[in-house]
């Protein structure tokens, strides 16, 4: 059983590492995408949503580490953020199915959107940057618009890995019972 | 079979216990911050050489399309490049004669601050804070490489930014475009001391925010905008931009305008750091 889990667990990390590689390293060398969309929020979604808050929230402390120590300046700023994304997330996992997006595109623009608040309170407001209507229009809504059209494509990729790692687990666990 | 994972301790409890993890990590990085270093420097340097190597194969892939929509440019450009070589190659002449007599001034007062004497490393941009509210990006020379926090990057022969973390093999920069940057700068005619401060909101028209000039200042548009020599870890004499506007501000005690730097962040892909750190004078003993 702990091996089981822990290949789970490196297939979410596998999947994480990708996704900030594409994020951070191939994306922003492509000179004409302005805006970058959010892939970790669309992970974190993607896994919260599939597989309920233990794996929304795993996702997120990985991807927020990850953040945290590449871009970041204090360990904490977005693991926190992420790890709440990742958990409110599972908890819709109930409402989730595998053949409907919606859910899916509304919870990805709602959790990038939520960011960018974070981000905007957190950052910008606390420094006497008032002005919300520039940062929402310039900022949060084109990177949520980019994250939601992105999370079209990356959905259902990453929720057929999903589906395939939860397969093999439950394969295992019947050969070996 | 139901609880197809389980877990002992329930979802919320594990929130709530990774929360307070959270927490005291985000507040010991503030108190003792080798701690959370080691950590950050850890994953760091997993997630490295990959960077390096996707960030080169990502620009190797669409620089193909680009050179192509680009040489149409090129030749637009190729013929402003003409005429304004003619134009520089007169000031060459011109500039060769100041040269010669700002080395015999120079020899005598033995300052050999200017930063074309300053000793510089080049590195690769490798990655890039993506989302649009940070310009901060890495580069790939770390301590390894002499490297080290407050040290200050240029490219294109302007100020780009300053090193505010340092890896073994990487360090992360943050431009002076930032909305979090202030530089101690001055103009080059009138040697008055003012802050240069990065803006979002300017940014979005390629400016920066220029605060605190004396009312009865005579820096107008056009003034060369170069690091001040009281800034306390940028080294003086580097080159950051050109005023565009000036304004008194509604105060009536100090004016504050815009600024067009002279380096393109948008597409910086070599940088050079100088490795030699500014002298602030923390050896005086009181």
């Amino acid at each position: 059983m702990v091996q089981l889990k822990l290949k789970r667990f490196l297939g979410v990390v596998l999947v994480i590492v990708a996704g900030f590689l594409l994020q951070n390293s191939i994306l922003p060398a492509i000179r004409w995408m302005i805006y970058v969309p959010n892939i970790l929020v669309i992970i974190i979604c993607a896994f919260g949503l599939c597989s309920g808050p233990y794996y929304g929230m795993l996702a997120g402390v990985v991807c927020g580490l990850l953040m945290d120590s590449v871009f970041g300046y204090r360990i904490g700023f977005y693991s926190l953020v992420f790890l709440y994304m990742g958990y409110l997330n599972g908890v819709c996992h109930k409402y989730f199915f595998y053949d409907n997006l919606l859910i899916p595109t509304i919870a990805c623009g709602l959790s990038d959107f939520g960011l960018g608040c974070y981000i905007f309170v957190l950052h910008f407001l606390l420094r006497n940057r008032m002005n919300f209507r520039f940062y929402a229009m310039n900022m949060i809504l084109p990177e949520m618009v980019f994250t939601i059209l992105t999370g079209l494509i990356l959905f259902r990729i990453i929720i057929k890995i999903n589906a395939k790692m939860e397969e093999l687990e439950k394969r295992r666990s019947t050969k070996f019972v | 079979m139901k609880d197809r994972f389980n877990f002992r301790i329930p979802a919320k409890m594990m929130l709530f216990l990774l929360t307070l993890t959270f927490l005291a990590l985000l507040v010991l990085s503030f108190f003792k911050s080798s701690v959370t270093d080691a950590l950050q420097n850890g994953i760091n340097a997993a997630i490295m050489p990959m960077q390096k190597g996707l960030n080169q194969l990502g620009s190797q892939i669409f620089s193909e399309a680009e050179s192509l929509a680009a040489l149409k440019k090129a030749q637009e450009e190729n013929v402003r490049l003409k005429e304004q070589l003619a134009a520089l190659q007169e000031e060459k002449s011109l500039s060769q004669q100041d040269k010669y007599e700002l080395e015999t001034y120079r020899e005598l007062f033995k300052l050999d601050q200017e930063y074309s004497q300053y000793e510089k490393v080049g590195a690769r941009v490798i990655g890039k804070d993506s989302g649009k509210w940070f310009h901060s990006f890495l580069i790939d020379k770390g301590s390894d490489d002499g490297l080290a926090k407050d040290m200050v990057v240029i490219a294109q022969g302007g100020l780009v930014g300053i090193i505010t973390a340092v890896g073994p093999r990487s360090a992360r920069v943050m431009s002076i475009i930032d909305d979090e940057s202030n530089i101690t700068a001055m103009s080059e005619n009138t040697r008055e001391s003012f802050v240069v401060s990065g803006d979002l909101e300017l940014y979005e028209d390629g400016m920066l925010r220029v605060m605190y000039i004396d009312k009865e200042s005579e820096i107008g548009p056009g003034d060369k905008i170069i690091t001040s020599n009281i800034s306390s870890v940028y080294l003086p004499g580097i080159l950051i931009g050109y005023i565009d506007e000036i304004a008194v501000d509604s105060n009536n005690m100090t004016k504050s305008g815009t600024l067009i730097p002279v380096v393109d962040f948008e597409h910086l892909e070599t940088v050079l750091v100088i490795t030699t750190l500014k002298n602030t004078g923390d050896d005086i003993i009181e």
